[in-house]
């Protein structure tokens, strides 16, 4: 059995096995009753599951995250597809203050299981207010876990994880790599065989897509694609690069970037996240914190600048960490 | 004996209009129950289902990206 599926199919398919077996999830976002959420996560649930299961909500993110986190608390497990991660301004008191801690502030008698669905990401034009990645954002605010999958194996085994987690979970897929049409054709890296049975994938363990010798390159989501693209490319050149997805941002596997890092004595960190004060900062810190000895040159970072994303197609395509600007990086590395 | 797999009359509305295969959901070679999707067509944005008609081999004919049209032959299933 050799069967291939897209991020958005896996995803799919761990949520339908989860809703099957358990009546206390229930699926919530604008127009999931019938459409399905943007990726096509709860696609037919609808019909199967019917609308007290499957509530197409007004367009307030405000109120449906609010109203999700109160039904967690109250022994639910709500799904909530909130399309784009520019949306999450107007949730942001129950994602701080909320869902994140409640477990905390109420000595663990309270527990918040809840998977929020999140779609980020550019490099379709669709401007500076529908193409944000914000990982960082939400991956600053304690108590909430955060995770990132970049392949369709991990898209099903991490939905699994966050499913059976007692807490709350940030599920965030890149747009551009769940598969679905309106995106374009799958990115082939993207694509896996994925096992009809359910089966987990554990949080706050890097997965190395590649082994090199040279320089580490990290990435999570699409610039994963974008530096194995690079590696491809670099490896002609006779350059070794080793690719760690770091898919998992809370936890996150600080030792398993250090081990990559302390092989190869180089580090580019790509991100499609603005530059400052993100997680391309943090993995630098994660090594230097350890032992800055390992670097044999200073760390580089390849990722979204401090702008508003253009709408402009040559403009967008000249910021986004893209297979080239991270190839680039790395020549400079070994020059 | 071998089954053409056909892209269904219908599969969508419009006769004139054109779809791609999007991405085959099994490799060449691979083995295919009836009735497991095997490929997903897109139409003007919308994606569709290609559904093995049979049993067997999957023999792929046409890649992903190539245009097609209602009753292509896009696969064998041996």
């Amino acid at each position: 059995m050799s069967r291939i599926l897209t991020m958005a199919r896996a995803g799919r398919e761990a949520l339908d096995w989860e809703m099957e077996r358990r009546p206390e999830i229930v699926c919530l976002g604008e127009d999931v009753f019938k459409m399905g959420g943007i990726f096509g996560t709860m696609d037919g649930f609808g019909a199967k599951y019917g609308p007290e299961r499957v509530i197409s909500t007004p367009i307030s993110e405000t109120g449906f995250i609010g109203m999700a986190a109160g039904a967690a608390m109250a022994g639910m497990h709500p799904v909530v597809d909130l399309a784009y991660i520019d949306f999450i301004g107007v949730c942001y008191n129950v994602l701080l203050n909320c869902a994140s801690k409640t477990h905390y502030m109420s000595g663990g008698a309270v527990k918040v299981p809840m998977t929020l669905l999140i779609g980020t990401g550019g490099g379709y034009n669709n401007a500076a207010q529908h193409s944000q990645c914000l990982h960082a954002t939400v991956a600053h605010i304690p108590g909430v876990k955060v995770v990132y999958p970049s392949n369709a194996y991990d898209a099903k085994g991490m939905l699994h994880t966050a499913l059976r987690d007692d807490n709350f979970v940030i599920y965030l897929t890149h747009k551009g790599t769940a598969g679905v049409g309106w995106m374009g054709p799958p990115i082939p890296t993207t694509l896996a065989e994925v096992p009809e049975e359910p089966y987990t994938v554990p949080f706050g363990r890097v997965k190395v897509y590649r082994e090199g010798t040279d320089v580490t390159v990290t990435g999570l989501g699409m610039s994963v694609h974008e530096a194995l693209k690079a590696a491809a490319e670099l490896e002609k050149e006779g350059i070794s690069v080793e690719v760690v997805d770091l898919r998992s941002l809370v936890p996150l596997d600080r030792e398993g970037i250090m081990e990559s890092v302390a092989k190869t004595g180089r580090l580019v960190v790509t991100d499609e996240d603005y530059l400052s004060y993100g997680v391309s900062g943090e993995v630098i810190a994660t090594v230097a914190e350890r032992d800055p000895g390992v670097f044999k040159k200073p760390p580089v970072r390849v990722t979204m600048p401090d702008i508003p994303i253009p709408f402009s197609r040559p403009l967008e395509q000249a910021v986004l960490p893209l297979a080239g600007r991270i190839a680039d990086a790395v020549r400079r590395l070994m020059s | 004996m071998a089954t053409d797999v056909i892209i269904p009359h219908d599969l969508w509305e419009e006769d004139d209009k054109t779809g791609s295969i999007v991405v085959w959901l099994y490799r060449d070679g691979s083995t295919v129950r009836q009735g497991d999707v095997i490929a997903e067509v897109l139409v003007e944005k919308v994606t569709l289902e290609l559904v093995a008609p049979a049993s067997g081999v999957l023999r792929i004919r046409v890649e992903p990206e190539v245009v097609v049209s209602k009753g292509d032959l896009v696969a064998v299933i041996e």
